[in-house]
């Protein structure tokens, strides 16, 4: 597909094509089937962009959520009944009561190392191969997290705000803490784009301090949509 | 369409009422469902929520009519959905499963559409990942952003450069969603 013409659907779709001009674009969609298909699957996209980023869906995850906490709040009626062999009744109950307990307690107290699986980093673009960035992004994924560190303190983060993540992830692996928490905050004011992961980290580097408070109150933002959404309620209860 | 068509309507439009409507009215009996089916409440909540916010997405993207009564189609929604989650730990595309069922044509049909629905946001959702940081930077931005002049201000370029690459954005998107293997399978709405 020419580039052009993703110029000449949006302007289409925006109305701000002459009367001439809509003329001419609607006969090739009349005739060309795959400048139409081509069109319709443009026109999607659009849609769900803008659907993807709107408010008004925020708003309605947000009442779902509320609606949700509300009617799923009351205990379930029904009861499972485990009928047990009096026999082995003393045994059945120790390594239950055991079992509930290693259960409970790894709940009770999560740590920042069951959440530590990093995303692995690729910035190296397709031909653009910058050899100081490849290193970084070679010491991220091999955890070697202080070489990392050193090497993203080279680079201008302004050019990338990806860099800027995986540095803040390699500053609480190295427990720099205020360093990464500044980075945190740069990120989120300068990407819209992730603001939800750097609430992400918020999170765990909070958790990693074993400030459960703080780690709470970063982890509570994060938009139903997001990535880590279901991974950061799961540690919320977790947090309780 | 439907006399419960005013149930879509209600939460495309967030209403909050017609929201605990549903929860009330046709809830509990997907929650029974999952509980008698290795299933929690915790599991149930999570199904409901992703089912609504798919019902949203796709009457707000699309010309979306209900043909059937609610009742039948949202519980079946679920109940695929929680049996595909037992199935698999990632998504996977939606097989016809044997069941016997009394619903007629209509709510399968609105069902399968539906889940057609489902997997083009999945595939929309896996390519806006893949795009290039720059595109998906400006794509965010100009979809927030009051006007484009305020998104060209804030990235200190001009106007006519924002609209362009906006367009040439979608465009790499739209390409990227075309590629995807399942995509010439999927029918069009």
């Amino acid at each position: 597909m020419e580039t052009s013409i993703f110029e000449q659907f949006e302007n289409y779709l925006q109305g701000t094509m002459t009367a001439e001009e809509k003329q001419i674009f609607e006969s090739m969609l009349n005739t060309d089937t795959k400048l139409l298909a081509d069109f319709e699957a443009y026109k999607m996209t659009a849609k769900m962009l803008e659907n993807h980023y709107s408010i008004a869906k925020k708003a309605f995850q947000e009442t779902l959520h509320e609606v949700g906490k509300t009617h799923f709040n009351n205990p379930s009626k029904s009861r499972k009944t485990i009928k047990l062999n009096p026999k082995y009744f003393a045994v059945a109950a120790v390594f239950l009561l055991f079992f509930s307990l290693l259960i409970f307690n790894n709940q009770s107290f999560p740590s920042y190392e069951d959440y530590n699986q990093h995303p692995i980093a690729t910035f190296v673009e397709r031909g653009t191969q910058e050899s100081e960035v490849l290193k970084a992004q070679q010491a991220f994924n091999n955890q070697e997290y202080q070489e990392a560190v050193n090497i993203f303190e080279t680079l201008n983060l302004e050019e990338n705000t990806e860099w800027r993540l995986y540095y803040a992830i390699s500053l609480i692996e190295t427990s720099a803490f205020d360093k990464a928490q500044e980075q945190l905050l740069t990120l989120s004011d300068t990407s819209f784009y992730y603001q939800n992961k750097s609430k992400w980290y918020m999170g765990l580097l909070f958790l990693k301090q074993n400030n459960h408070q703080e780690s709470k109150k970063w982890l509570v933002q994060i938009d139903q949509e997001a990535e880590d959404y279901k991974a950061a309620q799961k540690l919320i209860k977790r947090l309780k | 369409m439907h006399t419960d068509q005013y149930l879509i309507l209600g939460l495309i439009q967030n209403d909050r009422a017609i929201i605990e409507k549903i929860y009330t009215l046709y809830v509990p009996k997907v929650i029974r469902f999952i509980e008698s089916n290795n299933g929690s409440k915790d599991d149930a909540q999570d199904v409901v929520q992703e089912v609504l916010i798919n019902l949203y997405n796709q009457a707000k993207t699309t010309s979306f009519t209900l043909t059937c009564p609610f009742d039948a189609y949202f519980f079946l929604l679920c109940k695929r959905k929680w049996l595909n989650t037992l199935g698999s730990s990632h998504y996977k595309k939606v097989t016809n499963l044997n069941e016997n069922v009394s619903y007629d044509d209509t709510a399968y049909g609105q069902v399968e559409e539906t889940e057609q629905f489902e997997y083009k946001q999945h595939i929309f959702n896996e390519a806006l990942k893949s795009l290039g940081t720059k595109c998906k930077e400006l794509l965010a931005l100009s979809f927030v952003t009051k006007s484009l002049e305020e998104v060209a201000q804030k990235l200190n370029v001009t106007y006519a450069y924002v609209r362009k690459k906006k367009s040439l954005c979608t465009g790499e998107l739209t390409k990227i969603i075309q590629s995807h293997r399942d995509y010439k399978t999927l029918t069009s709405i």
